[in-house]
């Protein structure tokens, strides 16, 4: 069979131009996830009554949950119900207007929420109590002991992994095609479906997505390294 | 040396990535079997989700109208060859036969020269795939053709025909309607349109009868088609001459003697053998 | 208005969706064992930047993780036939198509395993190193008991989310025609016009799996996360740390 190079050009030519969609929902969706994240893993760490198992049971649903099964609900949810609350709130945005882009954020969101979680909470438990009691026993407040020692040795941690799950919500978001978002591996079929070459498509939508792989590498590296240099020095 | 270092990395990247996935396929064959009397297996790439041509029921047996099509020439040529199916996704199904896993692929493929220039298209049509333009009266005219679509927002799902005609239509014509692409399932389609998220979508008449009848939908279509053409079957662009005559000329045949009418009308609810 | 979701389907729908569940299951346990194992040797080849070999191993994970699946899976089903066609003569195309499931998605789990095991050793502070060399442990040594269970206990989170994440993952076998957990869902809507309530019943399932795929983890977790059920006093410096831990080795 013939391979054709100038359908991988193609198609990256037509595909590079949704790339700004791409990016704005995984990076939105990083974004919201990270805080919530962060947030429900600290209550889970000091144990906040009713909050931490509500947490815990919601955390271990969502996983179980197909992101498609969430992107297809809130669709469907939201062109059923959206004008009836969106009168009854008396705001004048109706469905047809709404722009579908944002239930692809949310739908990622939830995917990174998760993700954020169980990843500060592994963070959070390579700290210790020790610690904990050490910062509490030199009369440091909680957020005090949060900012000066949970986050400075979580986030170093934390930042390769956070790149994998930046990576992961960047091919995820190739999702948002059920929701009516052209992104770029959308856009890469669109490229292909009058010549049939789904094939280059994909091979030239995998070029685009391996350099802005590299290039979140490159920068997540370059943070990583910044961020532990202090371990490295401690040992000198 | 560093300020070139990305440069190179992206090139090495484009290379490598272009090598994996041509390479395999740069030295692709047939892989058809034949066994001791001379009946010969022959792999059809099908699709496994496209409802009513090729998709597995409930109990997971692969059926549709494009399985009960090949299932009918295989029954005309059983001295020569046995069929198997290989269902996958519409994208997959073309890779399959291109790539020689397969030698013969039936998923409702429509010609243009593009196409010809990598296929080789059957001779006999399968399905007629002209194209209305499906509305909900409810939420404002029954639109006739694309002129009184103008300005309107039209749903298509991504890689199908109806998209490919629709950029067609909108290269000669750049502001005619507003193409909004998506992979709705059908429950999202009739949505998109009910709610008025979208004013209109194109499909062929069995699209609006699955649904006004499956979902209760209440849609109508225009009179007339806007787009007319039909599927056939593909095969590889250097396939056996004497497999293609023979599915050809079996092909004319269950057409001829009306099989090709009764599955039809029985998969997809009326006759759409093109004439 | 027609109704979207009928909790009647869920319940048709759950056990055609059990029925294919090993298939899932297998993917996810073949591609958990092949991506820990490789996964481990990569990470370990990368920290130790053993030459040449942790330069194509920084490749292959960059092109896992910067590339979807989609294209691995393709890669694999129809470019490794080729390959061995080319090197042994067999021809194996014909094979069932699970095995190329298996070698696609056990490769993608050991890229992204190795970036977890890898990012957990970096974060073990260089001191540590120091001392083990100090206290005269070899490296095989200060893998196995200092870095190994640290290492354990910091990836476990990750690990569990990446398993169970899995489970969802393996949805590509459809592409192919492999019908997986995800897959059936999608015919079932397909067949039936109904695509919610299969993936409501494959969420159910899900749910239960991750539930107890948590447990195990959390299992797991509890016993390496010894340091921190110690006295505070015993944590007074890394080298009472080596001791205690020493000390349970030989009670072992």
């Amino acid at each position: 069979m013939g391979f054709s190079v100038q359908a991988v050009v193609a198609s990256i030519a037509y595909a590079i131009r949704y790339l700004g969609t791409t990016l704005f929902i995984s990076v939105f969706a990083l974004v919201i996830g990270v805080i919530i994240g962060f947030v429900a893993a600290l209550a889970r760490f000091y144990g906040v009554p009713l909050l931490s198992q509500v947490l815990q049971v919601l955390i271990t649903l969502l996983k179980g949950v197909p992101i498609v099964l969430i992107l297809l609900a809130m669709y469907l949810l939201a062109s059923t119900q959206f004008d009836i609350w969106a009168k009854a709130l008396h705001i004048s945005l109706r469905f047809k207007d709404f722009n579908t882009i944002w239930l692809a954020v949310i739908g990622l969101s939830i995917m990174a929420f998760v993700n954020a979680s169980e990843i500060f909470r592994g963070a959070f438990a390579s700290i210790g109590v020790g610690q904990l009691d050490a910062a509490k026993s030199i009369g440091m407040t909680n957020w005090q002991t949060i900012r000066r020692v949970l986050l400075p040795q979580a986030i170093p941690v934390s930042i390769p992994v956070f790149g994998n799950l930046l990576i992961n919500l960047i091919k995820a978001s190739a999702l948002a095609s059920m929701v009516g978002v052209v992104d770029i591996f959308s856009a890469a079929t669109i490229s292909a479906q009058q010549t049939y070459t789904f094939l280059e498509a994909y091979a030239g939508v995998a070029l685009i997505y391996w350099a802005v792989v590299v290039c979140i590498e490159k920068g997540s590296g370059l943070i990583e390294h910044r961020m532990t240099r202090h371990l490295g020095r401690a040992a000198q | 040396m560093k300020t070139h270092k990305p440069r190179i990395t992206l090139l090495a990247l484009a290379a490598a990535t272009a090598l994996l996935v041509a390479g395999p396929l740069a030295a692709c064959g047939s892989s058809s079997s034949s066994n001791d009397d001379g009946v010969k297996t022959i792999t059809v790439a099908t699709g496994n989700d496209g409802n009513p041509f090729c998709y597995m029921d409930t109990n997971g047996k692969l059926t549709g109208y494009d399985v009960a099509i090949m299932n009918a020439v295989g029954d005309k040529l059983k001295q020569y060859y046995k069929f198997t199916f290989m269902p996958s996704d519409f994208p997959t199904s073309l890779t399959n036969l291109a790539s020689g896993k397969a030698q013969i692929a039936a998923y409702e493929y429509e010609v243009n020269d593009q196409r010809k220039a990598k296929f080789t298209y059957g001779t006999v049509g399968t399905t007629k795939w002209d194209t209305l333009i499906i509305s909900d009266p409810k939420n404002g005219p029954v639109y006739q053709s694309f002129d009184e679509l103008k300005g309107k927002k039209v749903y298509a799902t991504t890689a199908t025909n109806q998209a490919a005609m629709a950029e067609t239509y909108l290269k000669s014509h750049p502001d005619a309607f507003k193409l909004v692409y998506g992979t709705y399932t059908n429950e999202q389609t009739v949505q998109a349109i009910a709610s008025g998220a979208v004013d209109a979508t194109l499909a062929p008449q069995y699209n609006l009868d699955l649904f006004n009848s499956q979902l209760k939908a209440g849609f109508k279509g225009s009179d007339g088609p806007v787009h007319k053409s039909a599927a056939y079957l593909l095969f590889q662009k250097n396939a056996d001459k004497t497999l293609m005559d023979r599915v050809n000329k079996a092909m004319q045949e269950i057409k001829d003697d009306g099989t090709m009418k009764k599955l039809s009308v029985q998969y997809l609810g009326a006759d759409y053998v093109p004439e | 208005m027609p109704s979207f979701f009928q909790w009647s389907l869920v319940w048709d729908y759950l056990p055609r969706l059990i029925a294919v569940l090993p298939v899932t299951l297998a993917i996810v346990g073949v591609a958990t064992i092949v991506g820990l194992i490789l996964g481990v040797f990569i990470a370990f080849l990368r920290v130790e930047k053993v030459p040449v070999l942790s330069q194509i191993a920084a490749v292959f994970v960059s092109f896992i993780r910067g590339t979807p699946i989609l294209v691995q899976l393709y890669i694999v089903y129809y470019g490794v036939p080729m390959v061995v066609q080319a090197v042994s003569g067999a021809d194996i195309s014909s094979w069932n198509k699970i095995i190329f499931l298996y070698i696609a998605y056990g490769l993608n789990t050991a890229a992204f395993q190795s970036e977890t095991i890898r990012s957990a050793i970096l974060s073990i502070p260089a001191n540590q190193i120091d001392a083990s060399i100090a206290c005269g442990l070899t490296k095989p040594q200060m893998y196995m008991k200092v870095i190994l269970p640290q290492v354990v206990r910091i990836a476990m989170p990750a690990f569990g989310t990446t398993t169970i994440g899995l489970l969802q993952d393996t949805s590509l076998a459809f592409t192919i025609g492999v019908v997986d957990v995800v897959g059936k869902a999608k015919a079932l809507g397909a067949a039936n016009f109904h695509t919610m309530e299969g993936y409501v019943g494959a969420a159910f399932l899900f749910i239960i799996l991750s539930f107890v795929l948590e447990r195990v983890f959390a299992a797991i977790e509890h016993r390496m996360s010894f340091d921190t059920r110690m006295a505070p006093a015993a944590r007074k410096s890394f080298f009472t740390h080596l001791l205690w831990f020493g000390a349970q080795q030989q009670k072992a």
